[in-house]
């Protein structure tokens, strides 16, 4: 366990300061940095690069206790609507008008995740069955995504449509320090929740009713993992729009790393998760595109749809 | 002493009183739908009466932290399930969750439960490569590395060869010899009758026999429960069932 942790951390360590130097402008290292560069990594690479690992961490910590929970590696963080319903509050602040408008944007989104979090425990009930709650989990999030596309058939303005189609392809272009405050501590304390949620989740591996028999407590389970994924993944939707596959593929390339317990994979999927969105949002910003920069959720989603298919195709090879 | 009073739970039980002794094999049998699981599932706590109590040792379980009640109390479900593949070793380290002591004594308790069931051969193969047999050996292991006061096991001989059932059977002799409460639904009545101590029957949710098993699963009462005519054949220990 700690030596993917060392390895991920080692090359995090690594990944975080070159990324700074790439982008429109590159900065050479090599040479004293003038005000321009100075005024270029502070005031837009540096928190660009902590939004990136921030993100990335709470999509893998989110991915992995997922799939933990749902006993099931094709799981995304996705799956619970929660996502969806934070995309449809920042879809009305646009619809509103309110976007312009300070933190009005990241507030709706976290209030549209939270009242994707209440709708899911309301529906769920009291005995926090697996099944359930995965299917309340898919019907929010089809209910938000008819809703978001009923506000952009509607919007006002074409300018309204445009913005809100460009928002939720997801991306970190342009994110300031403010962007950071709002995602730090809901990512952090979400991750620290859905690791709390660890022995649960190791429960769980022997399916509900042998995990019960071992004391786990369904229904605080099912609220800490609503409350964690609530957290991490409504507070990176607030920030960066919809962001895709990161939480689905990132603990398959821990998992071999660990010895399969869902509690060791997500400290590590938060990692790998921090360093897998920071270098694909460093290619973003350096790869050559005529109508200026690949969005992180179409370069993200280009990756992860191959490889969902991918684990398909093994995973039907394992079964015949 | 695990004590069943009244136990009632609408369309699968219907005023189920028992008492369970610790030391003795004790297996519930009856025909399908006759409420043997559901009986089963009441004693380990994970299903609640809708009226009637189960208590440990004089404690109501539905009022023991479900912590406590999971270091007293090691249940194996019918369809044993493994999400992951992990390795046998931590596979039964599982059962040291409701524990939370330390990781040697989780370790040492591990390593206990793999010897116990021949398994420490196998503490690093995965699940996955494992055959039927030792994936049961393996599974009850890891209700072993709980250190339970009580096993109960949802038919954990079915889907086993005659040699596993048999090897499995001994090993839960072992655990009642050492003073566990081991109670196990079975469905294989020849089984029932030569290894437990006491055969407790249920049918329609209620208790149609409870004994030593020559008398709680004489003919009268297969005829009567099962609906069959069957005869028993050879000694007492080494019975057979001929139709």
């Amino acid at each position: 366990m700690t030596r993917p942790v060392d390895l991920l951390l080692a090359a995090l360590a690594l990944a975080l300061p070159l990324s700074l130097l790439a982008g429109r402008v590159w900065i050479d290292p090599t040479v004293p940095f003038g005000p321009e560069a100075s005024l270029i990594l502070a005031e837009l690479r540096l928190p660009r690069a902590v939004l990136a690992v921030l993100l990335g961490a709470g999509l893998g910590a989110s991915g992995a206790a997922m799939q933990g929970y749902l006993r099931n590696p094709l799981a995304d963080p996705g799956l619970f609507g929660i996502a969806p319903g934070a995309a449809l509050g920042a879809v009305l602040s646009f619809w509103t008008g309110w976007a312009s408008t300070g933190w009005a944007l990241p507030a709706f989104a976290l209030i549209g995740a939270a009242g994707a979090m209440f709708l899911l425990t309301l529906i769920a009930g009291r005995q926090g069955g697996v099944v359930l709650f995965t299917l309340a989990g898919m019907m929010i999030a089809s209910l938000a995504g008819a809703l978001m596309s009923l506000a952009i058939s509607l919007s006002p303005t074409p300018f309204a449509m445009s913005e809100i189609v460009t928002w939720l392809m997801g991306a970190l272009t342009d994110r300031s320090w403010r962007e950071v405050w709002i995602a730090a501590p809901l990512t952090l304390v979400g991750i620290a929740v859905l690791q709390m949620a660890g022995r649960g989740l190791d429960a769980l591996t022997l399916g509900e009713a042998a995990a019960r028999s071992l004391g786990m407590d369904p229904r605080r389970l099912q609220l800490m993992l609503v409350l964690g994924v609530g957290l991490t993944v409504g507070g990176g939707v607030a920030v960066a729009g919809i962001i895709g596959f990161v939480g689905l593929m990132v603990p398959h390339f821990v998992r071999p790393f660990t010895d399969g317990r869902p509690s060791r994979l997500i400290l590590p999927s938060a990692l790998a998760g921090a360093l897998l969105v920071l270098v694909a949002d460093c290619l973003c910003r350096i790869l050559p595109l005529a109508g200026g920069e690949l969005r992180l959720g179409i370069a993200l989603s280009l990756l992860g749809a191959p490889f969902f298919l991918h684990l398909l195709l093994r995973l039907r090879r394992e079964l015949v | 002493m695990l004590v069943a009073d009244a136990l009632v739970l609408p369309g699968r039980l219907r005023g189920v009183s028992l008492s369970l002794r610790a030391g003795e094999v004790t297996a519930i049998c009856g025909p399908n739908g006759a409420g043997k699981s559901s009986l089963l599932s009441c004693f380990a706590g994970l299903l609640e009466p809708m009226s009637g109590t189960v208590t440990l040792d004089g404690a109501p379980l539905a009022a023991m932290h479900p912590e406590a009640r999971a270091r007293a109390l090691g249940y194996l479900p019918q369809t044993p399930e493994v999400a992951w593949d992990v390795s046998v070793q931590t596979l039964a380290g599982l059962g040291r969750l409701p524990w939370r002591t330390s990781a040697a004594e989780d370790a040492a308790a591990v390593d206990a439960a793999l010897a116990a069931l021949d398994l420490p051969a196998f503490a690093h193969r995965p699940v996955s490569q494992l055959s039927g047999g030792e994936r049961a050996r393996a599974l009850l292991a890891r209700v072993l590395a709980g250190t339970p006061r009580w096993l109960l096991a949802d038919e954990p001989l079915a889907n086993l060869d005659l040699a596993h059932q048999l090897a499995l059977l001994g090993h839960l002799r072992a655990c009642a010899g050492q003073g566990m409460g081991v109670v196990l639904v079975l469905h294989d009545l020849a089984l029932a009758m030569n290894h437990a101590d006491r055969v407790v029957v249920l049918d329609q949710g209620t208790l149609a026999a409870d004994g030593p098993p020559e008398i709680a699963l004489a003919e009268p009462v297969l005829e009567q429960v099962w609906g069959v005519s069957v005869r028993w054949l050879g000694k007492p220990g080494q019975r057979a069932l001929a139709v």
